[in-house]
């Protein structure tokens, strides 16, 4: 099966060629024009997604070497998101499937992250524990086969990305700033200041990450100039608090789904210090941790064809010219 | 030469065939914040009930605005899915063009006379443009009260709104509601087959409806604290 994929639920334009379950060509153009308002704004993405949309599917199929005749399904995000952002992709999916006469395969975005680890080699043994963690969502879940699924459960208030990012533009660091707390992070001690890892011993499986915030935000005011000498520690110290409460909720729900493979999905999986808690975790010997090379776990076309590519072998494949975005879908 | 034409700048969702030997078919449904689930089908049906599908098609011509930012971002998506699928061109009609095609019926009166064309852009704006004799005026934003007093000779407002402007207008001016009156598609397509005719088409990859009021977003102060 030979697959386009459409990706654009957030700020990533994204358009992928998948045969066959392997990635031919992975197209992603971000939008930078929303640093200077510290956030996506909807409306302004939207129209990037208008405008860039036909290049990138474009180039997408150029890279794969195939032609739009080779071509036998269109799979496209059709949410979470936002709703202006999907209605691009959505519709150019759905008219360019029409046009060419092919099925569209409606694709969950939460559930494309986790299927971002089934390449080829070592992939994962359902039923299996899965973590998103991204700017937008926080979730632990059970994946079973057949595409089902038991959220056990999920962020009270912030994502965890959302929690980088806003204690980013705390320290003064931009936006988007997770990554510049990963970077100043990796010449600081993660012990050098004292955060609360909200939520930790709370026996379920949400999280909250607005706490973490406040202290963070009342630390600072009370010790603005040590905090400025020490970045790299409080960055570090920072991400160790997040880390830790991701990590310990992730294998306290392995426990109780007594499964062996743990996989990691999300833009935050992109994290050097999650990625080595969680690699440190699989040395132990009694997990597999799964962690989705760094180009697949942020917002990509390739996942969503990963999955339509599953999903074409059980699913009937049908024109869906109705399809319309769900902003809210759950898994 | 066939001619598909779309319209989904207002809550009215529109299609439309226009073909060598003229007007072939119309849909016209008012779907208000369904244009997405409504469109691809009713294409697909004026296609199908004609006899027809979109290899017999000769290029796409859509509505691009000003109008709802919604409404124009699934006509102009969807044009752009089936042009770069079929590999066919992409026409873009500006609906005040659109509507002073169908001057005629709107008027129903002296070709002499001035025809103003208002979108309501909610917040007290309006998109609009003036039918003159020398020809339609260039697309511009502005309160109501600006568009009356600049243009004193119009005698006729047309517009797309679900305000009644009537009370809002000087005696012996007319206002028009356009609401699902006529079928815009069906102009736009009939315009799309004229321009086409002269070579005229968009480039695909740059084509952006014609959004006009600009989108202001607040740029926050800055929330470092250190």
């Amino acid at each position: 099966m030979t697959i386009l994929s459409i990706e654009s639920s957030c700020d990533e334009t994204s358009a992928a060629v998948i045969r066959d379950g392997k990635i031919l060509s992975n197209i992603i153009s971000s939008q930078w024009m929303h640093q200077q308002f510290g956030g996506v704004v909807p409306e302004l993405s939207a129209r990037a997604h208008l405008r860039w949309i036909t290049e990138i599917t474009d180039a997408a199929i150029q890279q794969s070497n195939l032609k739009k005749s080779d071509l036998e399904a269109v799979a496209v995000t059709y949410g979470p998101g936002l709703m202006g952002p999907l209605l691009v992709g959505v519709n150019f999916a759905k008219s360019f499937a029409f046009s060419l006469n092919l099925p569209v395969i409606p694709v969950n975005h939460i559930e494309s992250h986790l299927y971002a680890n089934f390449l080829d080699g070592k992939q994962p043994e359902l039923p299996f524990t899965g973590l998103i963690v991204s700017g937008g969502h926080t979730l632990l879940v059970r994946v079973d086969p057949s595409f089902s699924y038991q959220i056990l459960g999920q962020t009270r208030d912030d994502a965890a990305g959302e929690a980088f990012d806003k204690i980013a533009k705390m320290l003064g660091l931009g936006y988007p700033g997770g990554p510049k707390i990963d970077q100043l992070a990796k010449s600081g001690h993660l012990t050098a200041f004292e955060f609360p890892r909200p939520m930790i011993h709370s026996g379920d499986y949400d999280f909250s990450f607005s706490g973490l915030k406040t202290a963070v935000k009342i630390f600072l005011k009370e010790n603005r100039e040590l905090a400025s000498a020490r970045l790299p520690d409080v960055c570090a110290s920072v991400q160790a608090a997040i880390v830790d409460v991701l990590v310990a909720k992730t294998l306290q729900a392995a426990r109780k789904n007594q499964t062996q493979d743990i996989v990691i999905a999300g833009g935050v999986s992109a994290n050097s210090a999650l990625r080595k808690a969680f690699c440190e975790l699989e040395k132990t010997g009694k997990y597999r941790v799964f962690l989705p090379p760094p180009v697949l776990s942020t917002d990509n076309a390739a996942m969503v064809g990963l999955l339509a590519n599953l999903k074409s072998k059980v699913l009937p494949l049908l024109p869906h010219t109705e399809l319309s975005p769900v902003p809210n879908l759950a898994i | 030469m066939l001619i598909l034409a779309i319209d989904t700048f207002s809550p009215v969702c529109g299609t439309a065939l226009f073909s060598d030997a003229g007007p072939v078919g119309s849909i016209q449904q008012t779907v208000p914040n369904r244009h997405s689930e409504v469109l691809l089908p009713q294409i697909s049906s004026l296609l199908s009930d004609n006899n027809l599908t979109l290899s017999d098609v000769s290029a796409v011509a859509v509505i691009s605005g000003p109008g709802s930012f919604t409404g124009l971002r699934i006509g102009v998506s969807t044009a752009k899915g089936l042009c770069m699928g079929a590999g066919i061109p992409l026409i873009g009609i500006p609906v005040f063009d659109a509507l002073a095609e169908i001057r005629p019926e709107l008027a129903n009166q002296k070709k002499k006379t001035e025809i103003g064309f208002l979108i309501d852009a909610r917040q007290g704006d309006w998109y609009g443009a003036v039918l003159k004799k020398s020809g339609l005026t260039a697309p511009e934003c502005k309160l109501l009260q600006k568009w009356k007093e600049e243009n004193p000779e119009v005698t006729v407002w047309v517009a797309e709104t679900d305000q009644d402007l009537q009370e809002l207008l000087p005696d012996g001016i007319r206002f028009s509601d356009l609401t699902g009156k006529f079928c815009l598609a069906e102009a736009a397509a009939r315009l799309g087959f004229e321009w086409f005719s002269q070579g005229k088409s968009n480039p695909l990859h740059e084509f952006e409806p014609v959004y006009i009021k600009d989108f202001i977003v607040r740029v926050p102060s800055n929330p470092s604290l250190i």
